[in-house]
């Protein structure tokens, strides 16, 4: 079980002057309960994967298969409803009058009660942190991350197996970023959704991701554990990445304590192993 | 995006390096004409000139078929309903109690071709002209108005802000229709009722950001003290070529001879 893209080729705007092959015979897998993390730089071509994902664009050739199933021309209401897709700055898509119909919106076309659609919309609020004073107010007199919680609850409330999230924390402040991750993070080990996530961030990615996906210019490069891919520093610079600032330290510190084991990048680990080398006790 | 209708496809050709203002000129004394013109022969005369400037615009014809194919409904719409009520003298078929007339289907011809050419005309316009460029020459054009007081300059200017956030506001359409799809919508089934309403998650969200990029561009402009037409300088300043005369005296002829041999 998992969302797989095999072969996959896009092109915009074929046959104009404007053509663009954004992706160029891409095969990814996010397998089922990861949280994987795509990382690019812009214009690589992150945002049009993910739009194949759940049926927004149709691959010229590839094919996209969802848990054994593969999508076409037929299946894509299922699709969307089996993998949700938040988009970058998801506050713009906001348009009712209150939070409460918006995040409900998505329901208006399923077969359900008034009360189980409160419940779920409730439900889908609380996983991003907002109780239920803020069904009767409107969601444009929020703060930006508040909005951006409201329309990610407005993707929740449909109960995807699989969420994809493009750049989630774009333009929010830190404690913002962190929110948003930390209920991102709570969707996966709590509900089990599968996540994939688009993010600049490589001290994000290494704190939360557990598989990451590098891309450039419309292909693939390597698709691997976050410690395998952040032991490339040249290969990440050489994309126009990074490595999270800690492994950066602790390349460093490895240099006047050759010792230390290689391959630190979250700042937890490398509190943890500092620790042990200086004695381990703690009190 | 798709190529709309006004997008701008950058090229070399004579057409693309023309003077804006002699193709503007070139393109109202051609609308003119066209308004002119009631014969077959006519028509098919202005549809060679059309031809000959695709022709010196190096565009695949395919942009130009695109650009009127938004109309066929307009078209169709008009063709029937002229049939129907046009009224006329020699009776060619009659159903129940519709009449059809020869010179109904003949008035309907005719206009479905008018517009056809206007459109593909129009948009041969906007394809081989920047926006930039186009309003370059509007405001030129109009510069003599401003003896009378007449904003020629902040006519220009909000034509060419209009211009060039119409691919922009498509884009974020397509964006926002994504967006809601994603959550669930589905744009193409129900009703027209089912339809319009359906349109009310995309409209919402459009305008709100419609007023945001007006505020930061009124911003942005500010910044940049920007301060009206007066005493502004061009960084490209138009210039009249070889080209440019012998262009617009070509197509004066042409339209002069079309509308004389077919009154
Ligand atoms: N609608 C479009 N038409 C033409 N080109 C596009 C369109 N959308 C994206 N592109 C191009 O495709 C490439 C990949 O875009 P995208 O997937 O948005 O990149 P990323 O999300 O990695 O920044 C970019 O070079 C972009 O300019
Ligand atoms: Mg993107």
């Amino acid at each position: 079980m998992s969302l797989k893209a095999l072969n996959i080729s896009y092109t915009y705007q074929k046959k104009t002057p404007f053509e663009h092959k954004a992706l160029n015979n891409v095969s990814v897998e996010i397998p089922k309960g990861s949280f994987t993390g795509i990382i690019g730089r812009t214009g690589c071509g992150k945002s049009t994967l993910l739009k194949h994902f759940n049926g927004l664009l149709t691959a010229d050739e590839g094919k996209i298969i969802v848990d054994d199933v593969e999508a076409d021309s037929k299946n894509v209401r299922e699709i969307r409803k089996k993998v949700g897709l938040v988009f970058q700055y998801p506050e713009y898509q906001l348009f009712e009058d209150t939070v409460y119909r918006d995040v409900a919106y998505g329901l208006n076309r399923e077969k359900i009660s008034d009360e189980e659609k409160k419940e779920r919309v409730i439900e889908a609020l609380k996983t991003v942190g907002l109780d239920e004073s803020y069904l009767e107010r409107s969601p444009y007199e929020l703060s930006g991350g508040r909005k951006r919680r409201v329309a990610l609850a407005g993707v929740i409330v449909m109960k995807p197996q699989y969420l994809i999230l493009d750049e989630p924390a774009a333009g929010l402040d830190p404690v913002g970023r962190r929110k948003i991750f930390s209920y991102i993070k709570k969707l996966q080990t709590e509900q089990g959704i599968t996540i994939a996530l688009v993010s600049h961030s490589m001290e994000d990615m290494a704190d939360y991701a557990d598989n990451l996906i590098v891309m450039d210019e419309g292909v693939v490069v390597t698709e691997d554990t976050p410690e395998n891919v952040f032991r490339k520093t040249e290969m990440l610079e050489k994309l126009g990445l990074a490595v999270p600032q800690i492994s950066k330290v602790w390349e460093i510190l490895r240099k006047e304590f050759p010792e230390l084991p290689d391959s630190i990048y979250t700042v937890q680990g490398a509190a943890e192993e500092i620790k042990k080398h200086m004695g381990g006790e703690s009190k | 995006m798709k190529p709309a209708i006004g997008q701008y496809i950058p090229g070399n050709s004579f057409l693309h390096r023309t003077d804006p203002r002699i193709k503007i000129l070139m393109t109202v004394i051609y609308m003119v004409a066209i308004m002119f013109i009631d014969s077959f022969i006519g028509y098919a005369a202005s549809g060679a000139v059309l031809v000959a400037a695709v022709i010196a615009s190096r565009l695949s014809p395919i942009y130009v078929l695109k650009s009127v194919k938004p109309l066929i409904f307009l078209i169709l719409l008009t063709i029937v309903l002229n049939i129907f009520f046009y009224g006329g003298e020699t009776l060619w078929a009659q159903f129940w109690i519709i009449k059809i007339y020869k010179e109904a289907i003949l008035f309907s011809v005719k206009m479905a071709l008018r517009i056809l050419i206007l459109v593909a005309g129009a948009s041969l316009l906007t394809f081989t002209t920047s926006s930039i460029a186009l309003t370059d020459g509007l405001e030129r054009l109009m510069s003599p108005l401003e003896f009378i007081h007449f904003p020629a300059h902040d006519i220009a200017m909000m034509m060419s802000i209009a211009l060039r956030f119409i691919p922009i506001f498509s884009d974020e359409a397509t964006r926002i229709m994504d967006a809601q799809k994603s959550r669930g919508a589905e744009f193409d089934t129900g009703g027209l009722i089912k339809k319009v309403k359906g349109l009310v998650p995309i409209i919402i969200p459009l305008i709100v950001s419609a007023f945001r990029r007006a505020e930061d561009l009124a911003s942005a402009m500010e910044a940049r003290c920007y301060r009206g037409g007066k005493g502004r300088t061009r960084f490209k300043v138009l210039k009249f070529t070889w080209r440019d005369p012998l262009a617009f005296a070509i197509i004066t002829a042409l339209l002069v001879c079309i509308i004389v041999f077919s009154l």
